[in-house]
């Protein structure tokens, strides 16, 4: 008996520190929620959830590849302060995330409430069946190119939203507003862009990588053939010939790849087979214009109406 | 301010620790005229590194810097015996040992692209992403490479020499980058060339040098690597021309 006496005694004690702790936690949280994203399109979803209650950057712009960066002080210090990280994930960021979290805030580490990975909460394409390094640069996890499928950016907005209530409570009713303003616009906009997207269905295209694979299967159209060899590795000339041929011999409305993708080779493929080329913008802001991700599928799709033949 | 010093002290801590050894060895592989030996031993470390990982697919810390070192260690090995049979060639050698580990570098690569980062990560390095734990690991062994190097002169020389080279090139590209690594070995001995007190004349340059590229790096918020080398290279300049010129070897 005495020892339970003692016990809740020493429960109490650790409730009350536990308390201390919160209320000291709950107070200093005042300041804005800071966010830091892996890549612009996750910036842009932050910053229509949080609005004007929190901070965002992105450790990559619209021009980069996200496969690569170069560390610059202000993103270890960013990284440092981070009190929510939001990445494409499935191994898209894995040649420098792990060595910036090594670096970064207690609150965005694997497994805290501030960090949120998009793949792991969406389900992923282009899963490999087998895993072999000889098959390229895969991901073993699936295509993280998850924010062109209008289903997943609802879900990880639902998301954000939830992570966002939990480290800043106090705003949490104007999260959950903003949420619910956006999924439904987001969902007049789903019919808008397939009512828009109709004469694209089922036509065929040539990609650079597969960094297009949602959108795609979003709006019905099949992709026929990829510049790249294996996702990762540039052509080979015999690889490039089977890529004319496809061209040549199927309907194909033309060749797509992303503003951080190598020119050379769609330029090269579109004179070859006079079929045009178009650089979509891939994310938020790559392209002038797009600043947000409403901006980002419109401007995606009346890019690609642009490749049919003038009739 | 202060969390801007936490973010560069490690890579900091890093640069100098590489370039206190890279003085003394710097002026010796000026002095032997063999100054691109650096990039082809960084190119051949990498090249092991691709092999172990790719081709045997050891993974894990201990077999990739084991597989790196031992390309390393063969690779100053062959530049050494190099030395003793066609002294008259040896530059040429090794210019062609680096582009030959290179463009296998890419032909492994060819169809293995996961190692891409790797490679890319050996030879550029990412200074700002130097970590406290790396700092002290490494530490003991550019400690033990100076000692050996000032304690035992007979080091200097023969295979020894070239064994001490590419064991602290090996850690110093994994750390810093190879561009970091080619200018701290080379620019504090070109203004050192003729001085009375080489080692303390080059630390001091190296020093002022990388610490005020790390400075100006988080100042301007910019890279480091390549900030490190334009300020380094800035020092080495002003430095010599501080210098009488007239004590320029021709």
């Amino acid at each position: 008996m005495r020892t339970s006496t003692k016990l809740n005694k020493f429960h109490i004690f650790i409730l009350v520190i536990a308390g201390v702790v919160l209320s000291v936690g709950s107070s200093s949280t005042e300041a804005k929620p800071y966010v830091l994203t892996c890549e612009p399109e996750w910036r842009s979803l932050v910053q229509v959830i949080g609005g004007d209650r929190v901070k965002v950057d992105s450790a990559t712009t619209a021009q980069q590849d996200p496969h690569f960066i170069r560390a610059k002080p202000s993103l270890i210090a960013k990284a440092r302060r981070a009190d929510l990280l939001v990445c494409s994930g499935a191994g898209l960021e894995s040649g420098w995330l792990p060595l910036l979290l090594e670096r970064a805030s207690k609150q965005i580490q694997p497994g805290q409430v501030g960090y949120l990975i998009a793949a792991e909460h969406v389900p992923l394409i282009e899963i490999p069946e087998l895993v072999d390094r000889s098959q390229g640069d895969v991901h073993p996890e699936g295509n993280p190119h998850v924010h062109l499928d209008p289903e997943h950016v609802e879900l990880i907005a639902k998301l954000v939203a939830e992570r966002l209530s939990k480290i800043d409570p106090g705003s949490s009713e104007q999260y959950q507003k903003n949420l619910e303003i956006f999924k439904n616009r987001w969902k007049t906009s789903q019919v808008k862009w397939l009512q828009l997207a109709k004469p694209l269905n089922r036509k065929n295209v040539v990609a650079f990588h597969k960094s297009f694979s949602y959108l795609f299967r979003f709006l019905n159209i099949q992709v026929i053939g990829y510049i790249e060899k294996k996702p990762g590795i540039a052509p080979s000339a015999s690889h490039l010939a089977t890529v004319v041929d496809t061209v040549r011999s199927g309907a194909v409305l033309g060749v797509v790849r992303t503003p951080f993708d190598p020119s050379d080779s769609s330029e090269w493929l579109s004179q070859k087979t006079g079929k045009p080329s178009v650089v979509l913008p891939f994310t938020v802001g790559g392209a002038p214009g797009v600043s947000d991700l409403f901006l980002l599928y419109e401007y995606s799709i009346k890019a690609l109406l642009d490749l049919l033949p003038q009739s | 301010m202060t969390e801007l010093f936490e973010i560069i002290i490690p890579a900091l801590l890093a640069v100098l620790m590489v370039s206190a050894v890279h003085v003394p060895l710097g002026i010796e592989v000026l002095r032997r005229g063999i100054i691109f030996i650096d990039l082809a031993i960084a190119q051949i470390a990498g090249l092991g590194l691709l092999i172990t990982t790719q081709i045997f697919h050891l993974e894990g810390m201990v077999a990739r810097s084991m597989g790196a070192l031992l390309f390393a260690l063969a690779a100053s090995l062959f530049f050494s015996w190099i030395e003793k049979r066609y002294r008259a060639v040896q530059e040429a050698v090794i210019g062609v040992s680096f582009v030959l580990a290179a463009s296998v570098s890419i032909l492994v690569l060819a169809n293995l692209p996961h190692g891409g980062d790797e490679l890319k990560h050996l030879l550029s390095g990412q200074v700002l992403f130097v970590t406290y734990s790396q700092v002290l690991t490494n530490f003991p062994l550019l400690v033990g490479i100076l000692a050996v190097w000032f304690l035992r002169p007979a080091s200097r020389s023969g295979v020894a020499f070239y064994i001490l080279f590419s064991l602290a090139i090996t850690v110093a590209v994994q750390l810093v980058g190879v561009y970091v690594v080619f200018s701290t070995l080379i620019l504090p001995a070109l203004v050192v060339l003729g001085s009375s007190r080489p080692h303390l004349l080059g630390w001091s340059v190296s020093f002022v040098g990388v610490s005020l590229g790390i400075g100006c790096a988080t100042w301007f918020d910019l890279p480091a690597g390549p900030v490190i080398v334009v300020a380094l290279a800035l020092v080495a300049l002003v430095s010599r021309g501080l210098i009488s010129l007239n004590h320029y070897p021709r």
